[in-house]
């Protein structure tokens, strides 16, 4: 019998000449070029007029995207236009026009609860569509809602814990809250809640609204011990670059405000931020869904 | 033993020095044909090969005036195109859900050519102004035409019509192509992907390096049972850290262009300033290229540019389209090209002409030298594939092919153009090296579309070039080697015009003067030494 080893050995190593010297070539040493910090471009009090605005017009959540979606879709749906089923755009390359003029155009994709007994309030809406309403104002949806209540509680459940997220662009032209015209941005939301007055609640991610960037990092906002305990950060992005870090602390939600621009933290001061009141208006709603 | 020499074959290979005994030269005339289709997609005129067949060293004049050609910022496109691959028949998004589009299905194809060319043009135009092909990972400005113009963010800064240079308003970073949608529409990311694959595209374009070849030992990997272990995994497991250590800090640059929904015109439109935070957050990397810390995409082009393989793959990129094969170390010239880009100051058409002057472009033939290994690797004969067809005929003959508004010698789903050799970016990314079936008879039909339309307007009275001051009462013969010269730059034997003659008169007996003319003018326009150059 011919011993093949040694001939499959040498295929082998040939076949893998090309591997062998990919991983064995070296990557160039590159030059570090001199990175110029950026510069803070807004004043302290700027800083703190601007996040306040976003912040006061209300922390970002799933519920206020779903019900603007579910109105318009109630006000201007219609047999055959867009579909059979309830808040559901088919996603037909066509969209459709309803006799009074509303135009739908999806997917947009609603799915309840998969076990109402388990997670009554659970929902998530999966977006890539738009509703134009008779006088022209666009409602966007694109990416994705989802909330969900940890299984086998419902609303009367005390300590129960839940999820949320928001993603992508939503909005609506005539609602004026914080979702308003067009909202951008990437939010998730985690938290436990006792009572309508006691709970936890922690929102991350980045968004946009009206030329304003904001970072929630890990802002986590207690209810159990005064008021409303907060502690995490807020970043708010400046127009030429780096971002201004807030770090809301204790009940009054004062911090120290730093600008982070790839450089040395720049130190601004300190600032108060008013959280109590969305993030209260924030918890009713979650206690709202259950 | 036998395992040594394998080991002995897995050397690098030794630069193979090009002489005039390896590669022949073609004659001028021809030579001219070719630096004209690959400079201006068309065919010299007349009047051209006169010239450089009366002084051949007329040639470098004439290859000078046609790198200023208008022509060639289309022909650039062609050329990135192919290597590029965003010239793409679909995207995940169609005209249709514009409303501003969404009435008018012949806008199908401008739509898709006008996204995916977006990027293309920003680089031909940096090219053909001379501008430094720095910024192209650099620039402010993109380029946009009505159908991008009336869809996205960008406004026009530059007056006209068609293609014009434009400026995007959502705030995006001043990072040329690395800043434009029409890029990140052709590399899309899903969400989980978190621009890992953008990134790898990038590391390949720009500095021609294939992260994607890295090998990975597939029984080195932990069991990835769920996010968390995956994390550890690409942090810590070398066949996950191999590629991952270059990728993840590159795809951390780009999440300004990171979809919630990548299905969706409001997420994939629009850059998501916001987001660019998200990478960090998302994948707890610190933002680099190759080492290199950068803060956002502005920093990373300017990374790129300072990374000495960036000139050295632009210049690849430039000569492979050129002599119509891969580049590979054995390129010897590719060392001097790069010397000349630099000094240069890293301006195409310098580059270009360069190009145009090495013995591997001038081949026509293999010389007594020649070795298996360079008539494998040299292609002394190159095919006129689906763009320089639909240029060159267009030019010449006036074949305008299209229907319901599509290019179908630049299309696929109605059209021809993989089966004529050109490249679609995803199912096929290079032109064919020699003829095939599909080819052929698209050529055949081609040229039998060209003839007849090219000598009814002759006969009305609109001759198109190639029958400019031709007289169909002349004999055959002079007809012939008269369009033979102005197709081939050759001037043909009397063996050929007698075949010609032969055919004509065949034709003639059976279907009239008027058929017997077309159908050589069919056969002219099929004849190998017109489809290649």
């Amino acid at each position: 019998m011919v011993d093949l080893a040694p001939l499959l050995l040498s295929v082998g190593l040939l076949a893998g000449c090309g591997e062998v010297e990919d991983s064995a070539a070296p990557e160039p040493e590159l030059e570090v070029f001199a990175l110029e910090p950026f510069t803070p471009s807004l004043s302290l009090e700027e800083v703190d007029a601007q996040v306040e605005a976003a912040i006061t017009a209300g922390l970002p959540e799933p519920f206020t995207p779903l019900s603007v979606y579910q109105r318009t879709f109630d006000a201007y749906a219609e047999e055959g236009c867009p579909g059979s089923n309830a808040y559901e755009v088919p996603g037909d390359y066509i969209g459709c026009t309803t006799s009074a003029g509303a135009f739908f155009w999806g997917p947009i994709l609603y799915a309840p609860s998969t076990d109402p007994e388990l997670t009554p309030t659970e929902f998530s809406v999966i977006g890539d569509g738009h509703i134009i309403d008779p006088e022209g104002a666009w409602l966007y949806a694109g990416g994705e809602l989802a909330y969900q209540p940890t299984p086998g509680q419902d609303a009367s459940d005390e300590g129960r814990e839940w999820f949320y997220l928001l993603s992508g662009t939503w909005g609506y032209g005539p609602d004026g809250d914080w979702l308003g015209e067009r909202w951008s941005g990437v939010i998730h939301g985690d938290g436990q809640m006792q009572a309508p007055d006691a709970w936890v609640i922690r929102v991350h991610g980045s968004f946009a609204k009206g030329g304003v960037e904001l970072f929630f990092d890990s802002l986590l906002m207690d209810a159990a011990h005064c008021g409303v305990n907060s502690v995490g950060a807020v970043r708010l992005h400046d127009p030429e670059g780096g971002w201004y870090v807030l770090e809301p602390r204790g009940c009054d939600h004062c911090g120290a405000v730093t600008f982070e621009g790839g450089g040395e933290p720049v130190p601004m001061g300190e600032t108060c931020l008013e959280l109590t009141a969305p993030a209260e208006a924030l918890a009713a709603l979650i206690w709202e869904r259950g | 033993m036998i395992w040594l020499l394998a080991l002995l074959a897995c050397d690098d290979p030794d630069p193979v020095e090009i002489t005039e005994n390896t590669l022949v030269s073609l004659e001028a005339p021809r030579l001219a044909r070719r630096m004209s289709l690959d400079l201006r997609g068309v065919l010299p005129s007349p009047e051209e090969l006169a010239q450089v067949e009366a002084d051949p060293g007329a040639l470098d004049a004439l290859r000078d005036e046609w790198l200023e050609d208008p022509r060639l910022e289309q022909r650039l496109v062609h050329a990135l195109g192919e290597r590029w691959h965003t010239r793409v028949d679909d995207f995940l998004l169609i005209y249709r859900e514009y409303p501003a589009l969404a009435d008018d299905p012949t806008v199908a194809y401008a739509f898709k050519r006008a996204v995916g060319e977006e990027p293309l043009r920003l680089m031909a135009r940096i090219a053909v102004d001379g501008r430094s092909w720095d910024e192209v990972v650099t620039a402010d400005t993109t380029m946009a035409e009505d159908i991008l113009l009336s869809i996205w963010p960008v406004e026009a800064i530059e007056e006209g019509a068609g293609w014009r240079e434009a400026r995007y308003t959502d705030g995006r970073p001043a990072a040329g192509v690395l800043a434009t949608n029409g890029l990140w529409w052709r590399y899309e990311s899903t969400v989980t992907n978190y621009n890992r694959a953008r990134a790898a595209a990038l590391v390949k374009l720009l500095v021609c390096a294939d992260i994607a070849s890295r090998p990975v030992s597939f029984a080195e990997l932990p069991a990835l049972v769920d996010e968390e272990s995956t994390r550890r995994a690409l942090r810590e497991t070398p066949a996950c850290v191999n590629c991952h250590s270059t990728v993840d800090p590159i795809a951390s640059t780009l999440f300004g262009f990171w979809a919630a929904n990548e299905h969706n015109s409001f997420e994939i439109d629009t850059y998501h300033r916001e987001r660019e935070a998200q990478g960090m957050d998302l994948m707890g990397v610190e933002a680099h290229w190759f080492g290199v810390p950068v803060r956002d995409l502005a920093d990373l082009g300017q990374a790129i540019t300072l990374d000495s393989r960036f000139p050295a793959c632009a210049v690849e990129g430039f000569v492979e389209p050129l002599l119509r094969r891969p580049v590979e170390d054995e390129f010897a010239e590719i060392e001097a090209l790069v010397e000349v880009f630099e000094a240069n100051g890293r301006r195409v058409k310098p580059l270009l002409a360069a190009i145009t002057d090495t013995p591997a472009y001038r081949a026509g033939g293999l010389g007594p030298d020649a070795d298996a290994a360079t008539a494998e690797r040299e292609r002394t004969r190159r095919l006129l594939t689906a763009p320089l067809l639909a240029s060159a005929l267009g030019e010449a003959a006036g074949l305008a092919w299209t229907a319901e508004g599509t290019e179908l010698l630049d299309e696929d789903t109605e059209g021809f153009r993989i089966l004529a050799g050109g490249v679609d970016g995803v199912y096929v990314t290079a032109p064919p090296p020699e003829p095939n079936t599909s080819w052929l008879l698209v050529v055949q039909r081609a040229a039998q579309l060209a003839a007849r339309d090219a000598y009814s307007a002759a006969r009305a009275g609109q001759a198109p070039p190639l029958l400019d001051g031709i007289n169909f009462a002349d004999e055959v013969e002079a007809v012939s080697a008269e369009l033979r010269w102005r197709l081939t730059a050759l001037h043909p034997d009397a063996e050929t015009l007698a075949a010609d003659r032969a055919l004509w008169e065949q034709v003639e007996a059976l279907a009239g003067e008027d058929e017997a003319w077309v159908a050589l003018l069919w056969a002219l326009l099929q004849d190998p030494e017109f489809t290649s150059y």
